[in-house]
C-alpha cells in the first residue's frame, strides 16, 4: 500500500501500479463497466467506467489508468452519472429492443446497467444497426445486431486461446465481429469452447437452441424417443432446483423425461464407464510399448484445437469415440430409437453431434444435443418442475453406473477413473480419492501412482491456454497419459449451464457429485455390472481399438 | 498468383504483414482467402485475426476489382462543389457501393479521401483516367464512353 | 557523374558550395529550358498531356531542355511550366493545358509574350533581360503576402535531384549539426525555438525530443507522421512530393537529436508520387553517404525507412500510428504510457508532423533566436495552410504563425470578394467554424484554443453564400463516423447519432408526423449533449474534438440551424432534401422537355401526357423547374 489518494473525498490507499477501478473494487465501491474483464487486458473502449478527477473535472477512465500519487476522484459525482447515462442511452437507441424474445433476458448487462442508471425513457431516435446474424455453428449463434462491441469475446479468444477465430473488422460505423471472410464460425478456425458465450455481456453471443424443433418431435407419437443426460446436467439441475442428492435428482429426471414422452431415459455416466474401460485397455496396452504421452479427452473443443491448431499432437490423441458417440454406437445396438437426444453441460457437444453426423453418413447419430439450460427450459414448458412426484430410475443398460462414470465430468474424472480401474485391473485395492485431494482450482495437477510395482506419473490439464502453456512439458515428462480438458472445471462449468458459472457453484456442483462417489461402492468402471455383463456376452474385452 | 505465393519466404513477421497484403493488393487488385491462409500459416498468426487488421484499412478490397475500376473523391473541395451528389449518382449508374464490386464484375468503385487535386474537383476517375470538374449530369457518359473504348 | 559522396563531401564541407550552380533558375541558358511542375495536382489537371505536347513540340529537332520541377504550391495553377529562352528571365505560365502548348511556344520562343491569362510571373535575375510589364514572382500580391520560410524554394528546387537541393543549401544543415553539436544541444535549440508541433497537438518539439532522449534507453524510433488524411489539407504531400529531401534532412537531424538509429516516414499509400520520390530521395541519400551507417565517419547510424499506411485517418494518431506499423489494426490505446517512454515496438518512440520537421533544417541553420522573430504570442515560426473551397487561389500558402483569417483570405481572395465569405472551417474534422466577425481572429495556438476549435495540421476550408452550415458539418460528422476507429462508445455511436439528427434536419422525413417534428425540434439538444459527452469521454482526438465543427456551428450559426429546422429551408439551397418536386398535372401539357433535360431520369411519360418524377431517382437539381415552360412543376 503504498499511494495514498481520494476517493470521494476520502483518503483511500491504493498498490503502486494498480488501477483505479481495481483499487475502488477493492475499497467497495462499484463503478459500472462493460469492456473490462478481469483476466483480459483493458482497452478503455466503453468508457462506461469513467470517474471525475475533482482537480481538473476531466473524466477518466478508471479501468486503464494507474492510481497516482494524491489523485482526487468523484466516483459518482452528477457530471460522472450523467456521461455513463448517456453512454448507455447511445448503445440502447440502435439496439434492437426485444428483449421480450431474447434468451439472455435478465441476465444481459445492458438491461442491468439502463436499470442501474435508471433509464426509463427513450431518448435518442435512429437507425438499428444492421447485423447479421451467424448461424453456422451448430452450437453458437452470433446475432451482431444486439453486440455492443466491448470487445471481449474478441480478446478472450485471442488473449486466452490465441485461436482468434473472431476479430473485430471494419472500422468506424462498419465495425464488427466477424470471422474470416465472414463466412461463419463453423468454416472459422473456432473450437467451439464456448468462451466467448460467458464472456458476452448481451445476448450477441448465445448457445443454439434446439428446443423448439425437439418439442414438435415429441408429440410425434409414431416415432421412438430416447434421451441420455450427462451427470454435469444432473448434478446441475440439483443444485439448480435444491435437490441435495444426486440420485435423487437423476431420478426425478428420469421419471419427468419418461413422462413427457421419451419412452427411454439413460445417463451419460454408463457410457463413460464405457469411455473409461476402454481408456484403461488401450492404456495397458501402451505400457509395454516405449513411453509417449496418451493423450485422453472426452473433449470436442480440445479435439478440435489440436486438428487446427496443432496438428502435430494428433498423433498421440487417444482414438477411443467420447462417450456422446459410444452411447449413440451401442444404443443402436442395444435398442434400436428413433430420435436419440442428449444432454449436456457443453455447447461443443452440439458441434461434435453435428460434426460427426456431417462426416460418418450413415454412422447412428445423436439427433438433438441439449445444453442443461435447454433441459430446464424444456422441463418448465412442459408444465414439469422438480422436484418431480416420482422417481424413476435410468432405463437398462443405464439402469447400474459405476460413481466413477459420474465422478468423470468433474475435474481430474477421466484420471481418477482410469487410475481406479487400472488398479482394480492388476487386483490391487482400490485407493479413493487420491486426486480429490488435489485443490480444484489448480488448472494443471500431476499425480504418481503405483502398478505392479512400477511408478507411473499422469497429468491433468484445464484451459486451452493451459494446454498450450504445458505444451513442452506434458511431451516431454513421460507421462502414462494426460487428461485435456478445455473448461477450466472441467464440464462442470461448461457454458451451457442453467445457471451462470461462477466458482462458488461449481464447487457446489462438484460436492454432490463427490458425496455421491463417496458412498458408492461400485466405484470403478469394472466394477458396474453392465459393462462386465456387455463385455462377457459380446464375447470381447474392447469395442474399440487405439489404432 | 501462385508463384508469387510461393515466392513468400517461409517465416512472416507481424509487422511485415501489411506490407505482403499491399504487395499482393498491388499485383492482384484485391486479397484473397488463400492469401490470407498462407499469410496465417507463415506467422503463425490466426487468419481471424489478418482479416480483421486487413478490414480495417481503407486499401484492402475482398472481391476483385471490376473491369472499370472507378474512384471518385470526397475530399471537402470536391463536396462543396457538389462531391456528394457525385458519389451518389455514381453509386447508382454503376450499381456498386464502395470497395464492392458490381454483381457483373464490370464495375468496382473505390472512395478516396482526397485525391490531391483540390482546385479541379470532383474529380472522378476510371481505370486511371481522369476527369475534372465532374457534374452530375456527366457522369452517365464518362462511364459509357469508357466502356466503348474497352 | 562524379561519386555522390565526394559531391556531398565537397559541397557540405568544402568551400565548393556553388559548384551545381547549372541546376539554378539564375543561370543564362544558352537552348530553351522548359520547367514542368509535375505533382499529383497537376497530373490529374493534365500535365502528362502537357509534357507530351512539349516533347513532340520540339520534335528532337530543337535542343531544348526538359526539367521536372517541385511545385509552387499554389494548386489552381495547374499545369503550371516555366520557360526560360536564352537571356531572358524564367516566365512560369498557369493552366497550361495540353491545347495551349504550341500557342505559348510559339510566341515565347520568339521572345513575344502571349496571352496575359496564362502568365503566372517571371523570376528575373542579373544578366538576364527581364520581360517587359510582367511582375516578378516575389512581387505577385499572392507571394509577397506570404510568408515563405519552408517553402522558400519550392517552385525551384527539382524534387528528384539531391544535386538540386545540395544547390539550395540543402543538407548543410545536417552536416553542421551532426559533426558540430550533441543531441542535447539539438534539443536545446530546438526547445529554445519554441518550435510546436504542427501536426495539431501543439506540444514543444524539443521538449518531445528531450524527454526520448533522456529515456536512456539504447533503442529508440523517430517516426516522420505524413499520414496527413484530413479532407482539406494537402501540405504534407506537398512538401514530401516537392521537396523530399527536406524532409529527409529534418528526420535526419530528429533522429540524431533522440538519438534514435531507426527512423520511419508513415505516409499513405494512395500518395504514390510522393513515395516515389521518397524513395529516390534515400536512395539517393544513402549513396551521398548522409544517411546509414557511421554517417561523415560520425559513428552515427540512422536507417530511414518508409511505411506505406494503408489508409485510414486515425492511424494519425500517433497511439494509431505505431499499431500500425506494428501489424495491428489502427486503433489508438489509452495514453499513458506516451510514445516518447513507450513507443514503436515498446521502444522510446518520437513522432512528428511533417512540417514541424521541415522547420527543423530552418532552425538548425537559422538558430532558434531567428526562429522567433516571426509568430504571435507564444507561437512562433510560420504556418502552412491548404487553402480550398470558394477562393481564387486554390494550394498551398504560407504565413506568419498566428496570422488572422483576414491575413490568409487577403492572400487568396484576389479581387475584393471577400464580402461574400460567409465563414472559413479551419482544422479539418476536428476544427471547427469562424464566421465573418470573427475574421481578425489570430491563428496562434493560444487563440485556437481559447476559441475551443483546432488547428489541425492547417486545412482552411473558405465557404460562401452558397454553402450551407449544416452540410458542411453533416459532411465532416459523416467523414467522423466512417473514421473513427470504432473502439470506443462516444466517438462511434454518438458520430453516428449526430450524423442522424443533423440529417433528420436537414431531409425531408420519410413521413412526416408529429414525432419526426418533436425529434427535429429536440435535435438541437440533443447534439449538444452528445458533443458533450464525446469531448468529454472519448479515447482519443478524433471523438474528442468531432464536435467541435457542430458546436461552433451552433454558437454562430444558430439561425440557419433554426431556419432548417422550423421553416424547413436551406438559404444555401444545399440540402436539396429538404425539397421535393412534382408534376402539376393540370399544367404538364406532356412537352417532355423535363425529361430530357433530367440528368438523373427521374421524369417518365408520354408525349402529350402528364409526365411524373419518380422520387427515388430524382437529385432534386431543380433542372426540370427551370426548363419548364407550362410552370407544371411545383417545389414542396
Ligand atoms: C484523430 C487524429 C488524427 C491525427 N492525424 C494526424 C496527421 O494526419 N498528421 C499528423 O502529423 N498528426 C496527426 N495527429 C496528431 C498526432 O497524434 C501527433 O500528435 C503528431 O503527429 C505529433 O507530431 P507534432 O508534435 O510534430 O505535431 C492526429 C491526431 C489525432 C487525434
Ligand atoms: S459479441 Fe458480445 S462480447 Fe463480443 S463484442 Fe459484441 S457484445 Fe462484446
Ligand atoms: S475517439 Fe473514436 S477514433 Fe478515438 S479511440 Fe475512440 S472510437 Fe477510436
Ligand atoms: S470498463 Fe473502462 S472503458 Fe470499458
Amino acid at each position: 500500500m503504498a499511494i495514498e489518494f481520494y476517493v470521494n473525498n476520502t483518503l483511500q490507499k491504493a498498490e503502486k501500479g494498480e488501477t483505479i477501478l481495481s483499487a475502488l473494487n477493492r475499497i467497495g465501491i462499484s463503478i459500472p463497466t462493460l469492456c473490462n474483464m478481469a483476466e483480459l487486458s483493458p482497452t478503455g473502449a466503453c468508457r462506461l467506467c469513467v470517474v471525475e478527477n475533482a482537480d481538473n473535472g476531466n473524466l477518466i477512465t478508471s479501468c486503464s489508468t494507474p492510481v497516482s500519487a494524491n489523485l482526487r476522484i468523484l466516483t459518482h459525482s452528477p457530471e460522472v452519472i450523467a456521461a455513463r447515462k448517456t453512454i448507455v442511452e447511445l448503445l440502447l437507441t440502435n439496439h434492437p429492443e426485444n428483449c421480450l424474445y431474447c434468451d439472455k433476458s435478465g441476465d444481459c448487462e445492458l438491461q442491468k446497467l439502463a436499470e442501474e442508471l435508471n433509464i426509463r425513457e427513450k431518448l435518442f431516435y435512429g437507425n438499428k444497426i444492421f447485423g447479421k446474424t451467424d448461424r453456422s455453428s451448430p452450437g453458437i449463434v452470433r446475432d451482431m445486431s444486439k453486440c455492443i462491441l466491448c470487445g471481449r469475446c474478441v480478446r478472450i479468444c485471442e488473449e486466452i486461446l490465441d485461436i482468434s477465430a473472431i476479430d473485430l473488422i471494419n472500422r468506424g460505423k462498419n465495425t464488427s465481429i466477424e470471422t474470416v471472410f465472414q463466412k461463419g464460425l463453423y468454416y472459422s478456425d473456432c473450437i467451439h469452447c464456448g468462451l466467448c458465450v460467458t464472456a458476452c455481456p448481451t445476448g450477441a453471443i448465445l448457445p443454439k437452441s434446439n428446443l423448439n424443433q425437439l418439442i414438435e418431435k415429441l408429440g410425434d407419437t409414431k416415432i421412438s424417443k430416447s434421451i441420455v443426460v450427462s451427470s454435469a446436467s444432473i448434478a446441475d439441475m440439483a443444485s439448480k432446483y435444491g435437490i441435495r442428492k444426486y440420485e435423487e435428482a437423476r431420478n426425478y429426471i428420469m421419471a419427468a423425461l419418461h413422462d413427457i414422452g421419451f419412452e427411454k431415459a439413460y445417463t451419460m455416466s454408463l457410457f463413460s464407464d464405457f469411455f473409461i474401460s476402454e481408456a484403461a485397455t488401450a492404456i495397458l496396452e501402451k505400457i509395454t510399448k516405449p513411453p509417449k504421452p496418451l493423450i485422453i479427452t472426452d473433449c470436442p473443443a480440445v479435439k478440435k484445437y489440436i486438428q487446427t491448431k496443432d496438428p502435430e499432437l494428433s498423433q498421440f490423441v487417444c482414438k477411443i469415440p467420447p462417450s456422446q458417440q459410444i452411447a449413440a454406437k451401442l444404443l443402436s445396438i442395444e435398442q434400436k430409437t428413433d430420435l436419440l437426444v442428449s444432454v449436456s453441460p457443453c455447447i461443443a457437444h452440439k458441434y461434435e453431434a453435428v460434426q460427426t453426423q456431417n462426416t460418418n453418413k450413415g454412422v447412428p447419430e445423436i439427433d438433438f444435443v441439449l445444453t442443461s439450460g435447454e433441459l430446464s427450459k424444456l422441463l418448465k414448458t412442459l408444465g414439469v418442475s422438480l422436484p418431480y412426484t416420482k422417481k424413476e430410475t435410468p432405463d437398462k443398460p443405464a439402469n447400474s453406473d459405476s460413481s466413477a462414470g459420474v465422478f468423470f465430468e468433474t475435474k481430474h474424472g477421466i484420471t481418477e477413473g482410469i487410475v481406479r480401474e487400472l488398479s482394480l485391473r492388476s487386483g490391487l485395492s482400490i485407493q479413493l480419492n487420491r486426486i480429490l485431494e488435489i485443490k480444484p482450482e489448480k488448472d494443471f495437477a500431476e499425480y504418481e501412482f503405483d502398478l505392479n510395482g512400477s511408478k507411473y506419473r499422469v497429468a491433468a490439464v484445464y484451459g486451452i491456454e493451459n494446454f498450450k502453456k504445458y505444451r513442452t512439458q506434458i511431451l516431454k515428462d513421460n507421462y502414462l497419459f494426460v487428461e485435456v480438458r478445455s473448461c477450466r472445471y472441467a464440464c462442470l462449468d461448461g457454458c451451457g449451464q442453467s445457471q451462470s458459472v461462477d466458482i462458488e457453484n461449481t464447487k457446489r456442483l462438484r460436492k454432490i457429485i463427490v458425496e455421491y462417489d463417496e458412498k458408492n461402492s461400485n466405484n470403478s468402471a469394472g466394477k458396474n455390472p453392465n459393462i462386465k455383463g456387455f463385455y462377457r456376452s459380446n464375447n470381447i474385452d474392447r469395442i474399440f481399438n487405439n489404432d | 498468383m501462385e508463384k508469387f505465393m510461393e515466392s513468400l519466404p517461409e517465416k512472416i513477421k507481424k509487422n511485415e504483414i501489411l506490407s505482403y497484403l499491399q504487395e499482393f493488393q498491388d499485383r492482384f487488385g484485391y486479397i484473397e482467402l488463400s492469401f490470407i491462409e498462407l499469410l496465417s500459416k507463415k506467422s503463425e498468426i490466426p487468419s481471424g485475426k489478418i482479416y480483421g487488421i486487413a478490414s480495417f484499412y481503407n486499401q484492402f478490397r475482398f472481391k476483385p476489382k471490376g473491369k472499370f475500376h472507378v474512384q471518385v473523391c470526397e475530399g471537402s473541395s470536391c463536396h462543396v462543389n457538389s462531391g456528394l451528389i457525385i458519389i451518389e449518382e455514381l453509386k447508382k449508374i454503376i450499381k456498386t457501393d464502395e470497395k464492392e464490386t458490381s454483381s457483373d464484375s464490370k464495375y468496382s468503385l473505390e472512395i478516396i479521401p482526397c485525391m490531391g487535386a483540390c482546385s479541379q474537383g470532383p474529380v472522378v476517375s476510371v481505370n486511371g483516367k481522369f476527369f475534372t470538374k465532374v457534374k452530375p449530369s456527366e457522369l452517365k457518359q464518362i462511364i459509357s464512353q469508357q466502356d466503348e473504348i474497352a | 557523374m562524379k561519386n555522390l559522396k565526394d559531391i556531398a563531401y565537397k559541397t557540405l564541407f568544402g568551400k565548393d558550395q556553388k559548384a551545381f550552380k547549372e541546376f539554378r533558375y539564375e543561370r543564362s541558358v544558352d537552348i530553351p529550358h522548359i520547367f514542368v511542375e509535375r505533382n499529383t495536382g497537376s497530373i490529374i489537371a493534365g500535365i502528362e498531356d502537357t509534357i507530351d505536347y512539349i516533347k513532340r513540340y520540339f520534335n528532337d529537332e530543337t535542343d531544348y531542355v526538359l526539367i521536372e520541377n517541385s511545385s509552387l504550391g499554389i494548386s489552381s495553377f495547374d499545369p503550371v511550366i516555366g520557360v526560360q529562352v536564352p537571356g531572358r528571365a524564367l516566365i512560369l505560365f498557369k493552366n497550361v493545358k495540353y491545347n495551349y502548348v504550341s500557342t505559348i511556344l510559339d510566341s515565347i520562343l520568339n521572345h513575344i509574350l502571349p496571352d496575359n491569362d496564362f502568365i503566372i510571373a517571371q523570376v528575373a535575375n542579373e544578366g538576364l533581360s527581364a520581360w517587359p510589364d510582367i511582375t516578378e514572382l516575389s512581387e505577385l500580391g499572392l507571394f509577397a503576402k506570404q510568408n515563405r520560410r519552408v517553402l522558400k524554394n519550392f517552385g525551384f528546387v527539382q524534387p528528384e535531384s539531391i544535386e538540386s537541393y545540395f544547390n539550395f543549401g540543402g543538407y548543410s544543415a545536417f552536416a553542421q549539426t551532426i559533426t558540430q553539436k550533441t543531441p542535447i544541444e539539438v534539443c536545446n535549440i530546438v526547445e529554445e525555438s519554441h518550435l510546436r508541433g504542427r501536426g495539431g497537438g501543439a506540444y514543444r518539439t524539443g521538449k518531445k525530443w528531450r524527454d526520448a532522449l533522456n529515456t536512456g534507453k539504447s533503442l529508440k524510433y523517430f517516426i516522420c507522421n505524413a499520414d496527413e488524411s484530413d479532407p482539406g489539407s494537402f501540405s504534407g504531400r506537398l512538401l514530401a512530393e516537392n521537396n523530399p529531401h527536406l524532409v529527409v534532412e529534418g528526420i535526419l537531424i530528429g533522429a540524431y537529436a533522440v538519438g534514435a538509429r531507426k527512423a520511419v516516414i508513415y505516409i499513405r499509400n494512395t500518395y504514390s508520387l510522393a513515395i516515389e520520390r521518397l524513395q529516390k530521395a534515400l536512395e539517393q541519400v544513402e549513396k551521398a553517404g548522409l544517411c546509414g551507417e557511421d554517417i561523415f565517419g560520425s559513428g552515427i547510424d540512422i536507417d530511414i525507412e518508409i511505411f506505406k499506411g494503408p489508409g485510414a485517418y486515425v492511424c494519425g494518431e500517433e497511439t494509431a500510428l505505431i499499431a500500425s506499423i506494428e501489424g495491428e489494426r489502427g486503433a489508438p490505446k489509452p495514453k499513458p504510457p506516451y510514445p516518447t517512454q513507450e513507443g514503436l515496438f515498446g521502444f522510446p518512440t518520437v513522432v512528428n508532423n511533417i512540417e514541424t520537421i521541415c522547420n527543423v533544417p530552418w532552425i538548425m541553420q537559422n538558430g532558434a533566436e531567428k526562429f522567433m522573430e516571426t509568430g504571435f504570442k507564444n507561437s512562433f515560426g510560420t504556418k502552412l495552410f491548404s487553402v480550398s473551397g470558394k477562393t481564387d487561389v486554390i494550394g498551398v500558402i504560407e504565413t506568419v504563425m498566428g496570422a488572422s483569417v483576414n491575413d490568409i483570405l487577403d492572400v487568396c481572395i484576389l479581387d475584393g470578394r471577400k464580402s461574400e465569405i460567409k465563414a472559413v472551417h479551419i482544422g479539418g474534422p476536428s476544427g471547427g467554424f469562424i464566421d465573418a466577425p470573427n475574421f481578425g481572429l489570430n491563428l496562434d495556438y493560444e487563440t485556437i484554443n481559447s476559441s475551443k476549435l483546432w488547428l489541425g495540421s492547417g486545412s482552411f476550408l473558405v465557404l460562401d453564400e452558397s454553402n450551407c452550415i449544416i452540410d458542411i458539418s453533416k459532411y465532416f460528422i459523416r467523414f467522423i463516423n466512417n473514421e473513427s476507429c470504432g473502439k470506443c462508445i462516444p466517438c462511434r455511436e454518438g458520430s453516428q447519432r449526430l450524423l442522424e439528427i443533423l440529417e433528420r434536419i436537414s431531409e425531408k422525413p420519410q413521413d412526416n408526423n408529429k414525432h419526426e417534428s418533436l425529434l427535429r425540434f429536440k435535435g438541437v439538444t440533443q447534439l449538444e449533449q452528445i458533443s458533450k459527452l464525446m469531448q468529454k469521454t472519448s479515447l482519443c482526438g478524433l471523438g474528442q474534438n468531432a464536435p467541435n465543427t457542430i458546436l461552433s456551428g451552433l454558437a454562430k450559426f444558430r439561425q440557419e440551424y433554426e431556419e432548417h429546422i422550423y421553416e424547413r429551408k436551406c438559404v444555401a439551397n444545399v440540402c436539396r432534401n429538404l425539397k421535393e418536386y412534382f408534376v402539376i398535372i393540370d399544367n404538364c401539357v406532356g412537352c417532355g422537355i423535363c425529361a430530357k433535360k433530367c440528368p438523373a431520369d427521374a421524369i417518365i411519360g408520354s408525349d402529350h401526357h402528364a409526365h411524373f418524377i419518380v422520387q427515388d431517382r430524382c437529385i432534386k437539381c431543380g433542372v426540370c423547374e427551370s426548363v419548364c415552360k407550362f410552370n407544371a412543376i411545383m417545389v414542396k
